[in-house]
């Protein structure tokens, strides 16, 4: 009893971080959740969990906080809810778009969570099915699949996925023990330290980026006409954008299931199907139209689950939140396959029941703080960015207590930086540095078994399915989208 | 430009971590080397290195650049980037010198004075604010690393 209520107090707080972070332009759930990795050496797994996907839903809601009201996304999942909600918060019906924002996430997630529910477990089992070849072949489809949607160029992309292979190469070789890119550091013999490197690509390459790039229009101010009268919407209204918001969580749940699309393509893939399939309406896409912003917060939002079931299923995240995750479960001493869902059935679905209830808390926290989560958009920017800055360097050192993980933190803040300056996909790179260990030793078992023959991969036809389909992924996004780009 | 420094840097990376890799060993006896998969990473990344620079897009990207003569806009771009550089690997060297927790209010400071500057938000109330929450935050850590994770920084 005394254990639901600590999940429940947990969920609390996660939903409150979870729409502050949302709401603040240039804060990600990323961020915030690599920053708060650290708890689960401290509180026990479920509770842990609730927090962290309690942030994740959150925040992918609150972003349209600031995307409605002063037209700045919140985050980068509520680009498309600025098409429409900003022209209504123009027009003064900023209250109602916020709360037809804050129902439509809340529809997206009950889609995602029912998948995650029932689909997950079934798909787990066909990991039984996989051995080292398989699992070879699977984690470089995620990668390759990662790189080619991830936005940009391919070749950028797999450069990421590359670097992230290198950078989880460092440490002791898995098979002999010999030093490898250690540098001479001993605390490097152990590998990168993971959650100093995600907070420091996530949560300092974040603030550097902001730092380099501030302006006087970086200052925001909210106005009270710009949200209007706080009524909330006709029922008939919302039951006429119920067909919208199931749609956008599924479609959220399956881009969810991708590695590297996340919310911001399930937005805008189901904005612009909403777009193109609706009737002509008084009030246009683009010039305030609450369906636009239906569409594009409830797929945003079914991607929270949509992601988790590959990473649940397969150890392969579907977004850059479920990557992070991943390296949470992995402190919490959680293998991800099958085998996870025959030894530790119960907390799985206590975690995915959290979700739930962490769903139901931002619905009701939403519409009872909204007004004052809006005026949060008027915090100056001096106090937040260093303060997060600062954040980042005690969680990174809070974990093994020495300063090497601060400055472990402060060098993948400047990589973080720079891969974005060079326009690189930091999911992939994150995604190669997870998936390493699991791509090299399951290479070296394969080769192994085969007396150094690579047509092991071949021989397997699951392994060979994933390869052909990785090869078919690279031929399509070198062919296709360079004619895409000129036509369009 | 950021094909062709992208492009440039895989390709050069690419084969340290090759030489690298070989260095180490490719095989040892029976069993696949700590060096394999290193080279393997080096020999990708020199492929996509090459293929990014001889890519049409980076040549297009490099005919605009020479045509509007952006080397003096990236000149005059380098300064924000290379003074924030400086200032992370700076601290980086110092950290390990320094105590903590001082160092973490002045950069607190430092970092809230920067922005101020930047959005023309500085006054005699913003460095009072800094000032105060970069001292609150030298207390907070201190009390936060002694008291609950029971760590000595």
């Amino acid at each position: 009893m005394l254990k639901v209520f600590e999940t429940f107090i947990f969920i609390i707080v996660g939903t409150f971080i979870g729409i502050t972070v949302g709401a603040l332009p240039g804060l990600t759930a990323t961020s915030t959740i690599a920053l708060l990795i650290p708890i689960t050496f401290y509180v026990d797994t479920i509770p842990a969990f609730a927090l962290l996907l309690a942030i994740y839903n959150a925040a992918l809601m609150a972003g349209s906080y600031a995307a409605i009201i002063v037209g700045i996304p919140g985050t980068p999942a509520a680009t498309a809810t600025r098409l429409d909600g900003y022209s209504m918060a123009l027009r003064g019906k900023g209250s109602e778009a916020l709360i037809i924002a804050t129902i439509s996430s809340f529809v997206g997630t009950c889609v995602s969570l029912i998948f995650l529910f029932t689909v997950s477990e079934p798909l787990a089992r066909l990991s039984l099915f996989f051995n080292s070849p398989e699992y070879f072949s699977l984690a470089l489809l995620g990668l390759v699949i990662c790189s080619g949607v991830s936005g940009g160029s391919m070749v950028k992309g797999l450069i990421g996925a590359f670097l992230g292979l290198f950078l989880a190469a460092v440490g002791l070789d898995p098979v002999g023990g010999i030093p490898r890119f250690t540098f001479g550091f001993f605390e490097l013999f152990e590998g990168i330290p993971y959650i100093p490197a995600m907070i420091g690509i996530f949560g300092l390459g974040e603030v550097f980026a902001h730092l380099s790039s501030l302006s006087k229009s970086n200052n925001i101010s909210v106005t009270k006409e710009s949200l209007g009268r706080f009524v909330l919407p006709r029922w008939r209204k919302i039951t006429g954008l119920l067909p919208t918001m199931l749609r956008g969580g599924l479609i959220g749940t399956f881009v969810g299931m991708v590695p590297g699309l996340g919310g911001n393509v399930a937005a805008f893939l189901h904005y612009g199907l909403t777009k193109n399939t609706s009737k002509k309406e008084s009030i246009g896409f683009g010039e305030g139209n609450p369906k636009g912003v239906a569409a594009s917060e409830s797929a945003n939002n079914g991607v929270t689950g949509g992601a988790l079931v590959p990473l649940l299923a397969f150890g392969i995240p579907g977004d850059s939140v479920a990557a992070v995750l991943l390296g949470a479960l992995r402190i919490a001493g959680l293998q991800t396959g099958y085998k996870l869902f025959q030894e530790h059935k119960i907390t799985l679905y206590m975690i995915f029941s959290s979700l739930g209830v962490a769903n139901v808390m931002m619905l009701v926290l939403g519409f009872i703080f909204i007004r004052a989560y809006v005026k949060l958009l008027n915090t100056p920017r001096y106090l937040l960015y260093p303060l997060i800055g600062i954040l980042c360097l005690v969680g990174s050192i809070s974990v093994r207590g020495i300063i090497f993980d601060a400055i472990v933190a402060l060098l993948f803040g400047l990589l973080g930086w720079t891969i974005l300056k060079l326009k690189i996909p930091r999911v992939t790179l994150v995604l190669g540095l997870i998936l390493g260990p699991m791509l090299e030793e399951n290479f070296r078992r394969s080769m192994l078994i085969s007396q150094h023959s690579p047509m092991i991969f071949l021989k397997h036809p699951i392994s060979l399915a994933f390869l052909i389909a990785s090869g078919a992924v690279i031929g399509f996004s070198l062919t296709l989208r360079p004619r895409a780009s000129s036509s369009s | 430009m950021s094909n062709f420094i992208t492009g440039a840097f895989s390709t050069l990376f690419g084969i340290w971590l090759l030489f690298q890799g070989v260095k180490l060993g490719a095989s040892a006896g029976k069993m696949t080397g700590p060096g394999l998969f290193p080279a393997f990473i080096g020999i990708v990344l020199f492929g996509l290195g090459v293929a990014l620079l001889l890519s049409k897009e980076t040549r297009e990207q490099l005919t605009r650049f020479r045509k509007h003569a952006k080397c003096k806009l990236l000149v005059r771009s380098f300064p924000p980037s290379a003074f924030f550089s400086g200032l992370c690997l700076l601290y980086v060297l110092v950290l390990s010198h320094i105590h903590f927790i001082p160092l973490t209010a002045s950069v607190y400071f430092t970092m809230a004075i920067i922005i101020a500057v930047s959005t023309n938000t500085l006054s005699k109330k913003v460095l009072v604010i800094s000032g105060v929450i970069a001292l609150g935050i030298s207390v907070g850590i201190y009390l936060l690393f002694n008291m609950v994770f029971k760590v000595l920084v």
